[in-house]
């Protein structure tokens, strides 16, 4: 068992790969010479080369089109983003190319991509880098998404990813590199679609995934304060989605609240929250409640920033305001 | 061509602008250049030495060969310089000090602006 931070197990995860099949390589921008914008591709360039961690142009289109290519003729490439804001240059191989390969192939061709970027706010980035796109991608039929939230998950996630043989978009939070956890050291793997309980409770639930998840746990802690109960769920997959885990919390709690740090309008909180009232509905005391990201561009000033992103305050504001508790 | 002689880069501009507009087709200008800062202040330069930054700083700096130029040929005397200089530390010094000394945005003001009115 070793103690690693979130960016250390993801470096594992890709070292591992890299050093044990020979099919997999990865590409980006600065994740080479420069040793990776968020440093997590730090020492590869110099073990590994120039062929299997190639520095690409700013290009990002070309970048998840050429990956896709390599992909499909049987390649395993690992796509370094940088950030899921600059990934938009490049939505459209995602979404019209790799997401769509199998199904209009009669499934003959295959993607076996992963394609990580930072995502989330909070780092005081102002608005064009402090997005979180994960949600969409979760609705793109043929893609998967991962949402890690600590370290354990992050490497066996990304096991899980690399090994998958469709496109998977790793969505890293850029606050939560530094999140210290423990990781075995034998091989694991998490698999994708299931939840995990990270607090026991009996009065509410809380679903979340990402940095949303220690906001979560948070406001669990002051509800306990006042002899309220929060069950907290990370969701760590968005697709695929785990519903039943959140179904059977809320059997036990009848109440329930989607945490999302992305926008509220059209957020994937709102996905979560009609397919939970569909499947809980006898067992709801309420509707289910959503604490999302404030409908405006992030803001540049910290305060406002702090503001524009849901809190532990929030959080209880709308557990108050829904449930009365 | 050198993207650090600011008269070249003008008169190749010039050129390339007056065939496009001639209607001979696009004209692609490559203007070789350097970049004296870091992407950002994250970004260490681990990819380049401090001498490197610094000889193209001291020998190859646009705005300085333009400063060399206008002196050498009597166009501009260095007091000009020195008061251009002080011109703009002034406005950037009194943008800096507006800035610091500006009331935090009240909490409404997360709202403004999402559209335009």
């Amino acid at each position: 068992m070793a103690e690693l931070i979130i960016r250390e197990a993801i470096r594992k995860g890709l070292q591992e790969a890299l050093e044990t099949d020979d099919r997999v390589f990865l590409m980006g921008e600065d994740i080479g010479v420069y040793q990776g914008s968020y440093a997590v591709t730090r020492g590869f360039f110099e073990e590994f080369g120039s062929e299997r961690i190639r520095d690409c142009p700013i290009a990002e289109s070309v970048i998840i089109g050429a990956a896709t290519g390599a992909a499909m003729a049987g390649m395993r490439p690992i796509v370094e983003m940088m950030t899921i804001n600059f990934m938009l240059l490049g939505i459209d191989q995602v979404v019209n190319h790799a997401a769509k390969m199998s199904y209009m192939s009669n499934g003959q061709i295959k993607v076996p991509l992963v394609i990580r970027a930072v995502t989330g706010g909070g780092g005081r980035l102002a608005a064009t880098h402090s997005q979180n796109f994960e949600g969409w991608y979760a609705s793109v039929p043929g893609l998967k998404v991962c949402v890690p939230s600590d370290p354990y998950d992050a490497l066996g996630l990304l096991r899980t990813a690399i090994a998958d043989p469709n496109p998977v978009i790793f969505a890293e939070h850029g606050l939560l590199y530094g999140k210290r956890g423990e990781v075995p050291d034998g091989h694991y793997t998490v698999p994708m679609g299931q939840a995990a309980v990270r607090r026991e409770g009996t009065d509410i639930t809380l679903a979340a995934y990402g940095r949303m998840v220690y906001t979560s746990l948070e406001a669990a802690d002051r509800l306990a304060e006042r002899g309220v109960e929060a069950e907290v769920i990370d969701l760590r997959t968005l697709q695929p989605l785990d519903t039943d885990t959140i179904v059977q919390s809320v059997e036990k709690t009848n109440r329930v609240v989607i945490v999302e740090e992305n926008w509220r309008t059209g957020g994937f909180s709102a996905e979560i929250a009609s397919t939970v009232h569909e499947a809980a509905f006898d067992y709801l005391d309420g509707p289910v409640g959503r604490v999302s990201g404030h409908d405006v561009p992030a803001p540049y000033n910290a305060n406002l920033e702090d503001l524009q992103i849901p809190d532990a305050d929030r959080i209880i504001a709308e557990i108050e305001k829904l449930y009365s508790l | 061509m050198d993207g650090q002689d600011v008269l070249g880069v003008r008169e190749a501009s010039d050129e390339a602008v007056k065939r496009v507009r001639s209607g001979s087709g696009p004209v692609f200008v490559e203007a070789m250049t350097y970049r004296f800062r870091g992407h950002s202040v994250a970004d260490a330069q681990a990819y380049r030495s401090r001498d490197e930054i610094g000889a193209w700083r001291e020998n190859n700096d646009p705005l300085g060969n333009l400063r060399n130029l206008a002196m050498a040929e009597g166009i501009m005397e260095e007091s000009d310089f020195v008061e251009m200089d002080r011109e703009a530390r002034a406005v950037v010094d009194e943008a800096v000090e507006f800035a610091e000394n500006s009331p935090e945005p009240p909490p409404e003001a997360l709202f403004d602006h999402v559209y335009a009115d």
